[in-house]
């Protein structure tokens, strides 16, 4: 019952009604709690009884956190909490993954090693609420924050549906104040994340749905495939993943607005960045900012000089790479984001290069490094990634796409580059109100139409 | 007042868009129901073009589902002497679609001298497995009251409830092919006839030996049988729905002077086994109720010729075709 699909909203709705019939600040709470975890059992009954019993341990670490005095018997703590949640996720999400590396090490060797036929499926949003668990523990042992008290508020910092399985990754420091805060309803707020539920529900259904359709049989056979198809394809992806990415993320913002709550923001028009560094600072910010601050400033961040910096730069991307997948492909990924960044650094620009009217040659550099990254990042395999990088570098004949697919490449690429500059809110609060009260209809009437028979589901759903 | 500091201006905003958002898929509701009914059922869509595309008009015209559709194979009546028939069957073509069927072509010019009317006890069960395509394709507000049993115990409340609420949604597909046959004519991405696979179904064994079965095959029309009584024959109960429409379609066709056979299409050993004791008498009863002449099928069809339990196989449908003319059809001097 993913946000863009009907079903979402025959739940959500009578969901909704009753959150804001009722009048007690407690009893909202509790349905929310209620509708969370109900949100998150309709896929997966038994995963929330592992979220339970992951995110337990660290609700009571940090209870018990500022009744020590001891210095190292905190740190000892924190550290054994941070090891258990890491270790659950390394679990359920790298174990395949490290039987298959041994496998492949062990053929490489010459040793022989046979591969256990181990099953392990993937808890929804493990990735992301395990994330969110380590740096409520942390920033309480930093007296950031206090710890939650109540058991009930803690559950509702973890399990609020709207970011649980696909972010964005909320810090207890944001989120804990709005849930003893009690709630008004305002129309202007409800408004505000309708909009943004439809826009993000467009991007998804309109834009990701409709470039998988193009992209994937490419990705999956990119050989029998010509460089034009190859290019139009790995651009095509740009736009899917944005789409995709962001427009989760804006449907969960809208549904927090809707229940009154306000998530951070996750997506700054990224693909209008002038560098890798900007970039980095509005795609996916919450997941960049968590990594800024409980893994490279820890590390080092950038006070030990340049190398050390570059360092702890290339350590953060590849683990963030590890972060998104079980694959080497992932790691990969991050590491080559990571020498950019670090190239970033480290490569002298002259100050020429550094002037506005250099800006628009920056944007487009930096959109093409960032979409051959995604083809690490989109590819199953290194055989199917040096395929298709192989076919955008070298000019390969083969089949290309049609017309109309290509056009519908050009037209996604539009619409980020553009639609990604609007500011809708702004347009909508100075129009009459029966062409806004229009615009918001046509909004919806597109998305239902344009909802594809299948849909691709959420690309993050799988982290 | 500066729209931005009119406090109720979001308020409004929402109502009005919500009220467009309704307004705007009831009214294509409405649309479909009154006027392009033929839009949601295309497959009465493609009769239609076929009929009006034939030199001829028919004098035989068979109702029924997707078990005569292709059953009844047209170019092999033809051959075989009979070329004013017509198969008009749809994929789940029970009583109350073929009720519509009849109408739309005879609206469209048909004046067949005999109708043929598919009959099933399934049909006749509260678990009628057409109920939900039915509220998809031809179903309006009105009909609901009479079909809503039907539709919740099959579980297709939630689609027939989107179609009624939702239709832009529900009916995307379609109106992506309409507008793709609008903005690309030459593609042929508009509304066609379905496409028919008889001109290769041509004098495929002549002689009518019943192939040989594979375990497979064997496998398959056995778990059809044992879908068939776990699912459409959940609940045996007699639903007057569609004694009714046949009831209809009777009087249609005395008002148009056509005489009316029953026919039982051929099923699997598996699936006529799911039949009990208490629906086959009910079967038998409704049967004679009409006072049509029926001809049961049921055991005519080895399971060699059926590829799942209910449905021939295209050699099947060619040998079905030429016992069902021998035996009944040029006796009767259909084809005179």
């Amino acid at each position: 019952m993913e946000f863009c699909k009907p079903g979402f909203l025959a739940f959500f709705v009578p969901f909704l009604i009753l959150y804001w019939a009722l009048r007690s600040h407690g009893l909202r709470m509790g349905w929310l709690l209620l509708g969370s975890a109900t949100y998150y059992a309709l896929f997966n009954p038994w995963f929330i009884l592992l979220m339970l019993a992951s995110t337990s341990i660290d609700y009571l670490v940090a209870l018990r956190l500022p009744s020590l005095t001891s210095q190292a018997n905190r740190r000892w703590l924190v550290a054994l909490c941070v090891a258990t949640n890491l270790g659950i996720l390394a679990y359920f999400k790298y174990l395949l993954f490290a039987v298959s590396t041994a496998g492949m090490v062990s053929g490489w060797l010459g040793v022989p090693f046979t591969a256990p036929a181990w099953k392990v499926v993937l808890p929804l949003g493990i990735s992301f609420y395990t994330f969110e668990a380590i740096s409520y523990v942390v920033d309480v042992h930093r007296g950031v924050i206090p710890p939650f008290r109540s058991p009930r508020d803690y559950l509702l910092y973890i399990l609020f549906f709207p970011h649980l399985l696909a972010g964005p990754i909320v810090r207890s420091g944001d989120f804990a104040h709005q849930l003893h805060r009690p709630k008004r309803f305002s129309w202007a707020r409800f408004e505000a994340g309708v909009r943004l539920f439809l826009l993000g529900a467009l991007k998804k259904a309109v834009l990701a749905d409709w470039m998988a359709t193009i992209v994937d049989p490419v990705f999956n056979d990119p050989s029998g495939y010509g460089s034009a198809a190859l290019w139009t394809a790995t651009l095509g992806y740009s736009v899917q993943i944005y789409g995709d990415f962001s427009g989760y993320s804006d449907m969960a913002i809208g549904i927090a607005h809707m229940l009154g709550f306000k998530l951070p923001e996750n997506f700054r028009t990224p693909y209008l960045s002038a560098s890798i560094g900007e970039f980095w600072r509005r795609w996916h910010i919450s997941l960049s900012s968590w990594l800024r601050d409980y893994l490279y400033i820890p590390l080092g961040g950038s006070r030990g000089g340049e190398w050390l910096t570059c360092r702890n730069l290339m350590i953060t991307m590849a683990l963030g790479g590890l972060w998104h997948g079980a694959s080497w492909t992932f790691v990969l990924w991050g590491v080559y984001h990571g020498a950019l960044l670090a190239a970033g650094r480290i490569v002298p620009v002259p100050s020429w290069a550094k002037a506005n009217w250099t800006r628009p040659g920056w944007v487009m550099l930096t959109f093409l490094a960032v979409s051959l990254g995604w083809v690490l990042f989109r590819a199953q395999s290194f055989a199917q990634a040096t395929a298709v990088l192989n076919g955008l570098v070298v000019p390969i004949p083969g089949r290309s796409l049609p017309k109309e697919q290509v056009a519908m490449v050009l037209a996604g690429l539009a619409a980020v580059f553009i639609g990604g500059s609007i500011d809708f809110r702004k347009i909508q609060a100075r129009l009459p109100e029966p062409v806004a009260a229009a615009g918001l209809a046509a909004f919806a009437l597109v998305y239902f139409l344009l909802l594809p028979l299948s849909s691709s589901g959420f690309i993050y759903f799988n982290f | 007042m500066n729209p931005a500091r009119d406090k109720d201006r979001p308020r409004r905003v929402l109502l009005m868009a919500l009220g467009m958002f309704v307004a705007a898929q009831l009214g294509f509701g409405l649309w479909l129901d009154h006027v392009a009914p033929l839009f949601r059922f295309t497959s009465l869509r493609a009769l239609v073009t076929r009929l009006t595309d034939r030199e001829s008009p028919p004098e035989i015209v068979v109702l029924g589902s997707s078990r005569l559709e292709g059953a009844m194979v047209e170019s092999e009546a033809a051959r075989l002497a009979l070329p004013g028939l017509f198969n008009a069957g749809v994929p789940a073509g029970d009583p109350t679609a073929q009720e519509a069927v009849l109408k739309r072509l005879i609206a469209s010019g048909a004046r067949p001298r005999r109708v043929l009317v598919e009959l099933s006890p399934e049909f006749f069960v509260r678990t009628n497995f057409c109920a939900g395509w039915n509220g998809l394709r031809l179903h309006r507000w009105a009909d609901l009251p009479d079909h809503i049993v039907q539709i919740a115990v099959t579980n297709q409340l939630g689609r027939v409830a989107a179609a009624r609420l939702l239709p832009i949604y529900q009916y995307r597909d379609l109106i992506w092919k309409e507008i793709a046959g609008i903005a690309f004519p030459a593609a042929g991405a508009g509304p066609t006839a379905e496409p028919k696979a008889e001109t290769s179904r041509r004098v495929v064994n002549p002689h009518d030996i019943v192939p040989p079965q594979t375990p497979a095959q064997v496998a398959t029309l056995a778990e059809g049988g044992r879908l068939v009584a776990r699912s459409w024959l959940r609940d045996t109960r007699i639903d007057p729905v569609n004694i009714r429409a046949l009831d209809r379609i009777l009087a249609v066709c005395r008002d148009m002077g056509a005489e009316v056979w029953l026919i039982t299409p051929p099923l699997s050993a598996p699936h006529r086994g799911t039949f009990n004791p208490e629906l086959e008498a009910s079967y038998q009863e409704i049967i004679s109720a009409t006072g049509c002449r029926h001809i049961d099928c049921r055991d005519w069809m080895a399971d060699g010729w059926f590829h799942d339990s209910h449905h021939l196989r295209p050699e099947g449908g060619l040998a079905f075709t030429r016992r069902f003319a021998r035996e009944v059809l040029l006796p009767a001097g259909a084809g005179e």
